[in-house]
């Protein structure tokens, strides 16, 4: 029995970059992904690049310091509401 | 087990024990994913002070529709729909018209492309990081805000709470597919102003490199 070939092709690959990135894509669909990256630097920069970029902008705008006191705050608010 | 028939009283004092308990049960969710609400309704807000206001008032209203919340489902997603309903709410209350940002597409991979055409070279280290260090957070948020509306409630869910396209859809109260096209399109359209706020910063930087 022949093999079944299951390559992406560059387009294909990047076609599925930001769900790749995002892991919503399904298991067999990121399988062919990764087969591709694996075999393709360019895509493999394109898509480490796209990674990357999400990452820096996600560690700049995650992870915001609490206002002292927000949650004593909340509570005295929903202490009222429930009056 | 029996049950004695309810009085008046009973009732009364049983409703009370149910809702303080409710108040204790939503009080530790609400401190359990305190941190990710008040960055979102601060991104969202864009002040330290409305991002308080506007987490109080959602956390009210959050509390008195408390039984609409189905215990054992994802309250973040639950608690983070009302709070973006309340924001969008007070926005056309206002009359306040969101940023935006003429839409012309850009393409795919912008950034990498434009680091290309500029002689950087994207491949090694992290250049995403190496681009866009001496952009600050501000810069950033600004142009995540200048999105249009759309676009950016759903980057900042995105990009704050990395939540997946279904609860982002959830929240929202849209199908996952505009979920994945909006955030497909809000995407290449950062890129394009991030870029414009990284460029300056790289033609000084090589300047001074050339200099030293």
């Amino acid at each position: 029995m022949l093999p079944i070939i299951n390559l992406y092709t560059c387009n294909e690959a990047l076609d599925r970059l930001q769900d790749y990135l995002d892991h919503e894509l399904s298991d067999r669909e990121a399988l062919l992904v990764k087969r591709h990256l694996k075999i393709c630097h360019e895509c493999s920069k394109k898509f480490a690049f796209e990674g990357q970029l999400v990452s820096f902008v996600r560690g700049r705008v995650q992870e915001e310091a609490l206002p002292e006191g927000l949650m004593e705050r909340l509570s005295v608010r929903l202490a009222q509401a429930d009056d | 087990m029996s049950h004695s028939p309810p009085t008046e009283e009973h009732d009364a004092a049983h409703r009370s024990v149910e809702f303080k308990c409710s108040v204790r049960e939503f009080e530790n969710l609400l401190q359990e994913n305190l941190r990710v609400a008040y960055t979102v309704a601060l991104r969202l807000c864009g002040s330290r002070d409305d991002a308080e206001d506007l987490l109080q008032e959602a956390a009210v209203q959050a509390f008195k529709n408390f039984g609409a919340y189905t215990s054992g489902t994802n309250f973040r997603a639950w608690f983070l729909k009302v709070l973006t309903n309340i924001f969008l709410n007070q926005r056309r209350r206002k009359q306040r018209e969101p940023a935006t940002t003429p839409i012309e597409d850009a393409t795919d991979l912008y950034m990498y492309s434009m680091a290309k055409r500029a002689g950087c070279k994207p491949g090694g280290g992290d250049p995403a990081a190496t681009l866009l260090e001496r952009v600050s957070t501000a810069q950033i948020a600004e142009a995540i805000d200048s999105l249009p509306e759309e676009f950016s409630l759903a980057a900042w869910l995105y990009f704050v709470d990395e939540l997946p396209y279904a609860e982002i859809a959830e929240i929202l109260g849209c199908p996952v597919g505009t979920v994945r096209s909006r955030l497909h399109r809000g995407r290449k359209l950062l890129q394009k102003q991030l870029w414009e706020l990284a460029e300056p910063h790289m033609a000084s930087g090589s300047k001074a490199r050339k200099r030293e």
